[in-house]
């Protein structure tokens, strides 16, 4: 059950933020040199939450760039000392539904298995996500096809959204309810606005259908331009591969995770040299049917939320939900050549 | 259609190239993409204007593999990139067809690109069909390592440490870089570990060192890598930084001449010795 | 995590061509010429084998300063490879230096097989200078793991 909107005057976010941040870890959305970010909220500063996406999503903060799990000394008798997962109460404010929909996944991958991550378990735990309804979809935004929209909550503890005056804040959980105690918030009866948003933009064809052009030429002429860079993979908010290193200091080392890419030449390259997605083209089938045939038969759901952050980031513009399209086309080719033969 | 254009529908129509590396506008995205032209696509789709930041030259080592002959058209600093490419024999001549527009400068951004400044060859220096005047270009000034140059030691590595530590390992850098085309670069060896795989700093300027120096004496200036970073860390500075020097000291320009050797491959007995410290 | 700082005697990583450089250290050794204790050496076959990634590694791997020293130009052994190597350090130094890399860290020399007192002095001389350094963070080097 949740209550209803409670509005937060647009002078008083500041002082709202600093008695957010007495309490837990906050983080909110920053902007550096020219790009934004996710940081730790510093008591005092200005803090602007864009209405659509920042580039980067907030996967780094349940999922680290590079994560230390062990520390190991030689000279300590072997030593290994697994890494304390932390605790401290954090709140995570800004993050927009597509993002949310993306530590949604996470859950999937890292904790529904007989091992569950206990790092990533204990980032979880301890995270408040204060969500941001978006005002606004970018041109390269399409998580209406991914059966979401800017208005999904789901997997929020709380939801904030712009309004004319300020901001307006909803709790979805009884126990979130007193995160928004604050005499700053005042009940009202003002409510988001309501929007008609787009769909139809990156449609994709469904699963059953992307495995039987596996071996389609397909792929061969769609990753003509695609330099296997890895930018997507990075900027994703569901892409989880990670790799495993022991990194030494001096005497001491740590063991690491740090992420991965299965767009990398040397991804999937074997201790023999042999490499089964050496070419480009195998490398893009590989991504394109992890997020929209793979994860549903692993999962139940689409590891893509739409949110079009590899088109922004792609060097060459390569518009990896376009792929969609042409997809689309080509299995209508062959649903229409079965029809003639 | 403009000249480039009907160059193009003839060799494809005639069956001199198997396929052309060019330029189209997508309307999805409203800008332009590197597309593969066959004979059953329209060359009057061709554009070739300040958006074309992309280095065609890339993907030449790839598309050569697969196709007798492929046409490309190349800016200057693309062609800089394939006379390297060449000398290298990383490719051979007769399996490209270089088209060769005379090129104003490209924008990133929305702005005029930095190298374009610096650019010795508006027109690609290997080019079977040139279209438009060659272009006079000045001598490099490389004016964006002034500010650096200024720094001293401490401020130098405080600008380099907060611009590395950003650095996200994604090899978009790399994998845009005509000339990083090694099978097994040296930042996936996993023995030795010169370039260990975590976005620590001090792995992340390795990273960016390495590559540098594997650039210098090759490095076309097309500025890509500096394009293609998501972090937005100007990796241009390095590449120049490097060059500068190769052209005050082996006096050289790299990708310049279809016939000069890379000069870290080449020596000369009257170097200066001013890197030795004879003073001493 | 932080960079580490220089303990009390600067650590050296020197690269010694085997027929030049690295006998004119042994004849400093025999000549009984002192020079700082911190002084590793790396012998390689020629000066023109050392690679500028192994003088960054060097600074990865936390040493305060690094030496390579050669065959005099038309003495080496294989004839050719110290032009190579003179190029390559010109390429190395201007990289380093342009990250921040204090230009005093480097010293690139000439040293035969005839010059022991010149090796000890060259030491002595690059580890003093390197005095600088104490205290101060060392640009480069891997992080230190946090207590």
């Amino acid at each position: 059950m949740s209550a209803g909107w409670k509005l937060l005057k647009r002078g008083d976010l500041g002082a709202f933020l600093d008695s957010l941040a007495a309490g837990a870890e906050l983080w909110v959305p920053r902007r550096k040199g020219t790009r934004w970010d996710f940081d730790q909220y510093e008591k005092g500063t200005d803090t602007t939450f864009p209405t659509s996406i920042i580039e980067v999503s907030a996967k780094a903060l349940f999922f680290p760039r590079r994560r230390p799990i062990a520390r190991f000394n030689p000279k300590a008798k072997w030593s290994v000392e697994p890494v304390e997962p932390a605790s401290e109460p954090r709140i995570v404010m800004g993050m927009h539904p597509c993002d949310v929909a993306g530590v949604r996944y996470m859950d999937r991958v890292f904790l529904a298995n007989d091992h569950p991550d206990r790092l990533y378990e204990a980032e979880r735990n301890r995270t408040t996500i204060i969500g941001m309804r978006c005002s606004e979809m970018k041109p390269t935004c399409h998580c209406t096809d991914r059966n979401l929209s800017p208005d999904e909550t789901e997997g929020m503890d709380v939801v904030f959204a712009e309004a004319e005056d300020g901001l307006l804040f909803r709790a979805l959980t009884e126990k979130d309810e007193r995160l928004l105690g604050s005499p700053l918030l005042a009940a009202t009866d003002a409510k988001p606005e309501a929007k008609e948003w787009p769909k139809g933009r990156h449609l994709v064809p469904g699963p059953d259908e992307l495995m039987d052009l596996y071996d389609d030429d397909f792929w061969l002429e769609a990753s003509d331009i695609c330099l296997t860079c890895g930018a997507c993979t990075f900027a994703c908010p569901t892409c989880t591969c990670y790799l495993v290193a022991d990194e030494k200091f001096g005497d001491e080392g740590e063991r690491v995770t740090a992420w991965d890419s299965c767009q990398f030449l040397s991804y999937s390259r074997e201790t023999s040299g042999h490499n089964p997605r050496r070419s480009n083209a195998a490398r893009l089938r590989n991504r394109t049917l992890d997020k929209f045939a793979y994860s549903f038969h692993k999962h139940g759901m689409s590891s893509c939320t739409g949110c079009g952050r590899c088109v922004l980031i792609c060097p060459i513009q390569r518009s990896f939900p376009q792929l969609g399209t042409k997809l689309k086309e080509r299995v209508e080719e062959k649903k229409s050549k079965a029809r003639v033969s | 259609m403009t000249e480039l254009q009907q160059k193009a529908r003839e060799l494809l129509d005639k069956g001199e190239i198997d396929a052309l590396l060019a330029w189209k506008v997508d309307p999805g995205i409203g800008d332009v993409r590197p597309t593969l032209f066959k004979k059953d696509d329209d060359a009057a789709e061709i554009v070739f204007d300040e958006r074309c930041v992309h280095n065609l030259a890339n993907y030449l080592p790839t598309l050569t593999a697969r196709y007798n002959r492929v046409g490309v058209v190349l800016k200057g600093c693309d062609g800089r990139s394939l006379t390297t490419l060449l000398i290298e024999h990383r490719i051979s001549k007769n399996s490209i067809v270089a088209l060769a527009p005379a090129c104003e400068g490209v924008n990133v951004n929305g702005a005029r690109a930095q190298k374009c400044d610096d650019c010795p060859t508006a027109t690609s220096p290997v080019a079977d069909y040139e279209f438009g005047a060659r272009l006079a270009r000045g001598d490099a000034e490389f004016k964006q390592l002034e500010r650096i140059e200024k720094m001293s030691p401490e401020e130098r590595w405080q600008f380099f440490a907060e611009q590395f530590a950003k650095c996200r390992r994604c090899y978009a850098c790399r994998q845009v870089c005509p000339l990083c085309y090694c099978e097994l670069c040296i930042a996936d060896q996993p023995e030795p570990r010169w370039i260990e795989p975590s976005r620590k700093l001090s792995a992340n300027a390795m990273w960016h060192l390495v590559r540098a120096y594997h650039l210098a004496g090759r490095c076309s200036d097309c500025g890509e890598c500096t394009r293609a970073c998501p972090e937005g860390i100007p990796i241009r500075l390095l590449n120049i930084a490097v060059e500068k020097l190769v052209r005050e000291q082996f006096g050289v320009r790299p990708g310049t001449k279809p016939d000069e050797l890379p000069p870290l491959v080449t020596l000369a007995k009257d170097d200066s010795d001013e890197v030795m410290a004879e003073h001493l | 995590m932080s960079a580490p700082e220089m303990a009390r005697d600067p650590k050296i990583l020197a690269f010694l061509c085997r027929w030049c450089s690295y006998a004119g250290a042994d004849l400093a050794g025999t000549s009984r010429f002192s020079y700082p204790p911190n002084v590793r050496i790396v012998q390689v076959p020629c000066s023109g084998r050392v690679d500028p990634v192994m003088i960054f590694k060097a600074f990865v791997e936390g040493y305060d300063g690094v030496l390579v020293a050669g065959c005099h130009p038309g003495d080496c052994h294989y004839g050719t490879g110290n032009y190579h190597a003179r190029r390559k350090l010109a390429v190395a130094r201007r990289l380093l230096e342009t990250v921040g890399v204090h230009p005093d860290r480097m010293l690139f020399t000439w040293v035969s097989a005839a010059e022991g007192r010149k090796f000890a002095e060259v030491c002595t001389t690059f580890a003093e200078g390197l005095k600088q350094f104490a205290g101060r963070p060392k640009t480069l080097a891997r992080e230190a793991l946090a207590k």
